[in-house]
């Protein structure tokens, strides 16, 4: 019996030190802030962005433990477009709040023992270099390498790279499905625009821009832009109200974020504050086909891809609209 | 014994007898307070925060005892620079506003009023949005720059053929500060999103990310200024009563003027650069020493950068700890308190002009 309970007692030994050791091997990864050795599997990541770090890392199915997050008018703490995409938050989740993505605690990053912390452009240079004496702290620019470069490198990083690349694959034979049905994507134009419930200002997106999934989806359908947009210098732009109209195309995209105050009726309200009249100088509004859509849930994730794609599928292929004429 | 009123001052005298000071009192007890709640603060602060540590822990790991790497690592590569950082950034900020009060002589000049931080604050949001690319240990020498411009854009234009006004150097302040923040604002609108957050997060005042490198550049730069300062303090004193009494009384004034000048903007804009603009500690730290205490100018500047200090340590360890991990940036406690005396002091003043 004692035997019994020493031979236990060692292989119990023997697992709880080969386990770090098992963590403890690593590869050589290329960041956007330099290279650093990288557990080959980590056990133990820190998000500091939830909707750009955060939700991708979770949907791959990767041992995310810490997350930034942002506050509500509450005082609750939640991840943007968390439960709209993927039905996770700190509350129903195991993934701890460490401080909002600008003001992340440091010590709530340590107190976790992460093995790995990612981090995005928003991610100050220096909290990053502080946090390297706790975990390997990537640095991933989603800007430069756009969504699915993005979601590659979790992928890499995480050692999820099959999984990803089959949902990849099968995203875009969907995408491949609507390009058919929809004939000519290339002749429809399609207009992005944001505007915050006080209404004070309106942001133009090109579509090469950085508007999350949908952005991404309008980028693989091969739609066009509105030429005022095209000749935009910038991917996103502080926008006139007195050249709205020149926004007009057969479908415009008003995103607005998902909070108390942005409603739909009252993100409308916003358009008609910053520009009374606006939907008379659109025809696409005339014709209903301007869009209010839920920013948040199409976040760099593979489901908000698919939900974008399902969502404009379901509003310009699978439905008769009026062309935009100049 | 002599029953007599005990005395309001003492003197400390060398061995030889060849330098004497003379110290007040309450004024060197009110110092030697603040000094017994900048080691409380700094201790608690030490002691605080999201990684559970021990307070025998934080000891012993102070004692050079390791018990793991990650306290090693909390206390002595988090907790401490931070500490001391903000000690150190708020004593450069109240010494900063105590020389422009005595310097432009109206008790409602700050760094962050007249224009000084907000000149550091363009300049180093410039370099990000604009020149990511650069290394952010140039951001003093750029933070120098900008203030330097700033208040020397202010002496000019506040400078009339009677000479310096301080009015007029309070209300161009104002103006001019006004309008760099115009300019840091359409710096944000229009610069890139990413560059602009990390601008932003700098600009709130925190002082999350000090590390020792930080620690060693305000270390340095106080070792150079506070030294300087305490050299020309009584001349200070004698400018005081204005620049021809001052004349009168054997104050090299143009040297002492320009001298004040450049103290005052190298001590907020080296704090600015650490750790962003930080509202109100040097408009409160002055005013809260002269009330605890009148004494001389060198033991006024003493009390005051005692007090700076405690007040940002303060801030620093509420912020950080009161709504943990939520982090609070020092420098909106900072306002948050500032404000309000700010209002006092102005409520104050017109009583006291109107009677």
């Amino acid at each position: 019996m004692h035997m019994t309970k020493l031979g236990t007692l060692v292989v119990a030994l023997a697992l709880a030190f080969s386990i770090p050791a098992m963590a403890q091997e690593t590869r050589s990864f290329t960041a956007a802030n330099g290279t650093f050795d990288i557990p080959v599997a980590p056990q133990r990541i820190v998000a500091l962005n939830d909707q750009i770090v955060a939700l991708p890392l979770y949907e791959l199915g990767a041992p995310v433990v810490g997350s930034a997050g942002r506050t509500d008018a509450d005082g609750n703490h939640f991840m943007r477009g968390g439960m709209d995409t993927l039905g996770i938050d700190f509350a129903n989740s195991d993934i701890g709040y460490v401080g909002g993505f600008n003001a992340l605690d440091v010590e709530a990053i340590a107190a976790l023992q992460p093995d790995l912390i990612i981090g995005g452009p928003y991610t100050d240079a220096a909290v990053a270099e502080q946090l390297q004496s706790v975990a390997p702290t990537l640095i991933i620019n989603n800007n430069e390498l756009g969504i699915i470069e993005t979601l590659r490198t979790f992928a890499d990083i995480t050692g999820k790279t099959g999984n990803f690349e089959a949902r990849l694959a099968r995203y875009q034979s969907n995408v491949a499905r609507t390009r058919e049905w929809l004939e000519t994507p290339e002749d429809i134009s399609v207009a992005m625009t944001f505007v915050f419930p006080a209404g004070e200002e309106m942001w133009v997106y090109k579509h090469t821009g950085n508007l999350g999934a949908i952005a991404q989806v309008v980028r693989d359908l091969g739609f066009k832009e509105p030429a005022a947009v095209a000749a935009l210098a910038d991917n996103e732009t502080n926008y006139s109200a007195e050249l709205i109209q020149d926004l007009d195309a057969d479908f415009i995209f008003g995103f607005y974020r998902q909070q108390p105050d942005a409603t739909p009726a009252t993100v409308r309200a916003a358009y008609e504050t910053f520009a009374p009249g606006w939907c008379q100088a659109l025809t696409a509004c005339q014709n209903g086909q301007f869009l209010l859509l839920p920013g948040p849930t199409f976040g760099p994730t593979m489901t908000g891809l698919d939900l974008a794609l399902e969502l404009i599928e379901s509003n310009i292929t699978a439905r008769p609209f009026t062309p935009f004429e100049e | 014994m002599s029953s007599a009123n005990p005395p309001s001052q003492f003197v400390l005298r060398s061995p030889a007898e060849r330098i004497a000071l003379r110290l007040p009192v309450r004024g060197t007890v009110f110092a030697g307070l603040l000094v017994v709640c900048l080691t409380l603060v700094s201790c608690v602060s030490l002691a605080t925060g999201s990684y559970g540590v021990a307070l025998s822990e934080v000891w012993e790991t102070l004692r050079g005892v390791t018990i793991s790497r990650a306290i090693d690592n909390v206390v002595w590569e988090f907790r401490f620079p931070r500490t001391i950082c903000a000690a150190l950034v708020g004593a450069m900020m109240a010494l900063s506003g105590a020389v422009l009060q005595n310097a432009t002589r109206n008790s409602l000049a700050d760094p962050s009023l007249v224009g000084i931080s907000q000149g550091a604050a363009l300049a180093v949001v410039g370099l990000t949005v604009m020149f990511p690319e650069l290394d952010t240990g140039l951001r003093p020498w750029i933070a120098f720059a900008g203030s330097i411009l700033v208040a020397a854009a202010i002496r000019a234009l506040s400078h009339t053929r009677q000479g310096g006004s301080t009015i007029r150097f309070i209300l161009m302040g104002i103006g001019l500060s006004a309008f760099i923040s115009s300019l840091t604002s359409i710096l944000l609108t229009y610069g890139q999103i990413d560059r602009a957050m990390a601008a932003l997060a700098w600009l709130a005042g925190s002082i999350n990310a000090a590390s020792w490198n930080d620690v060693w550049t305000l270390a340095g730069w106080t070792a150079v200024l506070f030294p300087a300062l305490m050299l020309i303090s009584r001349s200070m004193s004698a400018m005081r009563f204005g620049e021809a009494a001052a004349t009168g009384l054997g104050a090299p004034v143009t040297l002492v003027r320009n001298m004040q000048l450049a103290i005052a903007v190298g001590f907020a804009a080296i704090a600015t650069s650490v750790v962003g603009p930080l509202g109100f500690v040097g408009l409160i730290a002055p005013h809260a020493a002269r009330r605890l205490a009148p004494a001389g100018m060198g033991l006024h500047l003493v009390l005051t950068a005692l007090l700076g200090a405690t007040l940002v340590g303060l801030a620093d360890l509420v912020g950080r700890a009161a709504f943990a991990p939520t982090q609070i940036p020092a420098g909106i406690l900072t306002s948050l308190i500032g404000v309000p005396v700010f209002v006092l002091l102005l409520m104050r003043s017109r009583h006291q002009s109107s009677h």
